[in-house]
């Protein structure tokens, strides 16, 4: 079985090796750290981390030039994507975190913070659970109601439509989102012990079957 | 729904991982790479790693210590000790932490500097809280000297300064097994924006279900308690009686088993132990 090419873009944006670390260990052993446009537009796929501020994430792909490989690789060549965390986030039109920023406006929709309450306090951080709308092939590894292990402030809210998976924080959470070959997961898959393996295989599966 | 954390605590001297007592009397327990595989293996929800030499000694922290033991960690791994600087943040993430603990080191300048870059939840404020008589003080273990500053004060100080978490220790309790401040937790709970780790006291599996019933706490931490039993963790998760969520996704399930007063397993029944010859246990490949 020939193991996909996926590449992790490095673009400056938090703890990829632990990304990296899981596929290896997962033996998906033919995957990368990119911050190289050539090998963005030669692999199978393609996965986008992110952690911090949306803003700074934004910026910080920006200047990596790394955005019109990525277009052509996920938008014209339509390679699977998984985002990650901020990473799914930059998926999305805007985020109002820090004022507005634009995002990659790949997948229609806006990051907007999670209403602060006193029984549920933000950052949403530790393990929730995730419930399953049916049908996404990232989660037919994973039973509905599985944990998996968020860290965030800001949530993506738009067409229900795009939204595959969901978690209660006092408010409904946007677990995960899709449009064609592009996936973002609001959770740390890498962070997410064996739940989260699975996560990985099931992308991993994916990108055979392209 | 969110679950309440159980957070595996390695306390570090000198590159080995030790048990104290009241912040001192430090004893050794073995290895840190060891002990991170374990809780991880164990159902740790997450694990703290902190160094309480380095600060003391000038050091700056063990990266590679630090590389060697992400690797084992398939949950969120926090690094704590020496943090000072934002070069120094950058160079621990790198390393392979995920969240950095800030303690002696702690100023509005600092924090907001390693919140631009890497994001407010990559922050964890330890807070260390010695009580005499009645009155709980902010207490500073490198001088050992308690500040006049009022508790809710700082709180509402560090609400300000874009934090991640509250990292919360009750010097008096530490390695002595009896419990979890209630009152202090809920005080400082209640003027925290910000969720809150409880550390201090686990002694009992029944403490931590006091904890999640009795306070607003997200999380528990230990580490004398975690270190001297096979499947610590997992043994603990099976005995908590809260009504809380809990995650439990070990293979190693507890709840059909007898525990003794010192939540230590009783032997199973000789009929029991007949019934797992030949048993073949098949493991998930993912």
């Amino acid at each position: 079985m020939i193991s996909p090419r996926i590449a992790i873009v490095d673009y400056g944006a938090g703890n990829i090796k632990s990304v990296l670390n899981a596929l290896k260990r997962i033996d998906l052993h033919n995957s990368i750290l990119t911050k190289n446009a050539s090998e963005i537009e030669a692999a199978d796929a393609l996965i986008l981390p992110g952690v911090g501020a949306f803003g700074h994430c934004m910026k910080n792909l920006m200047k990596s030039g790394l955005i019109p490989s990525l277009e052509n690789a996920i938008l014209k060549k339509k390679k699977p994507l998984l985002g990650i965390c901020v990473g799914m986030q930059l998926l999305a039109e805007s985020s109002d975190e820090d004022g507005f920023h634009s995002g990659l406006g790949w997948i229609p929709g806006h990051v907007k913070q999670i209403q602060p309450n006193s029984k549920f306090r933000i950052p949403h951080v530790g393990w929730n659970q995730v419930r399953l709308v049916p049908g996404d092939a990232l989660f037919s590894k994973v039973q509905n109601d599985a944990f998996f292990y968020f860290d965030h402030s800001y949530s993506y809210s738009g067409c229900n439509s795009y939204v595959t998976s969901t978690a209660s924080h006092g408010t409904e959470i946007t677990a995960s989102i899709k449009l064609g070959n592009i996936h973002g997961v609001q959770f740390h898959p890498e962070k997410s012990d064996r739940n989260g393996l699975r996560v990985f295989r099931a992308f991993g599966n994916i990108v055979l079957t392209c | 729904m969110l679950s309440k954390r159980i957070i595996g605590a390695v306390l570090m001297n000198n590159d080995q991982v030790i048990q104290s007592r009241v912040f001192g009397n430090y004893l050794p327990v073995g290895k840190p790479e060891i002990t991170v595989d374990y809780f991880n293996r164990w159902g740790a929800d997450e694990i703290l790693l902190i160094d309480v030499s380095r600060t003391k000694k000038g050091l700056d922290p063990n990266y590679q210590l630090i590389e060697n033991c992400s690797v084992f960690s398939g949950v969120p791994l926090a690094y704590g000790g020496a943090v000072s600087s934002l070069d120094i943040a950058r160079r621990v993430f790198l390393a392979g932490a995920d969240k950095i603990v800030i303690n002696a080191a702690a100023s509005a300048s600092l924090i907001r500097s390693i919140s631009k870059s890497f994001g407010n939840q990559s922050v964890i404020l330890s807070i260390d809280i010695l009580k005499i008589g009645d009155s709980y003080m902010l207490y500073n273990y490198l001088t050992r000297e308690c500040s006049a500053q009022s508790l809710e004060e700082y709180i509402g100080l560090l609400n300000s300064w874009g934090i991640g978490e509250i990292l919360l220790q009750l010097v008096n309790r530490d390695g002595m097994k009896n419990g979890f401040d209630i009152d202090l937790i809920n005080r400082i709970s209640a003027h925290s924006d910000v969720p809150v780790i409880v550390m201090g006291g686990a002694g009992k599996a029944n403490h931590f279900s006091e904890l999640f019933e009795n306070t607003a706490a997200e999380a528990g931490a230990a580490a004398n308690y975690l270190h001297f039993t096979e499947h610590s963790i997992a043994v603990l998760k099976s005995l908590l009686t809260s009504e809380q969520s809990i995650r439990n996704d070990t293979s190693m399930k507890y709840s059909n088993h007898d525990f003794d007063d010192f939540d230590r397993l009783k032997k199973l029944d000789q009929e029991d132990l007949d019934s797992l010859y030949y048993q073949k246990i098949v493991v998930e490949k993912i």
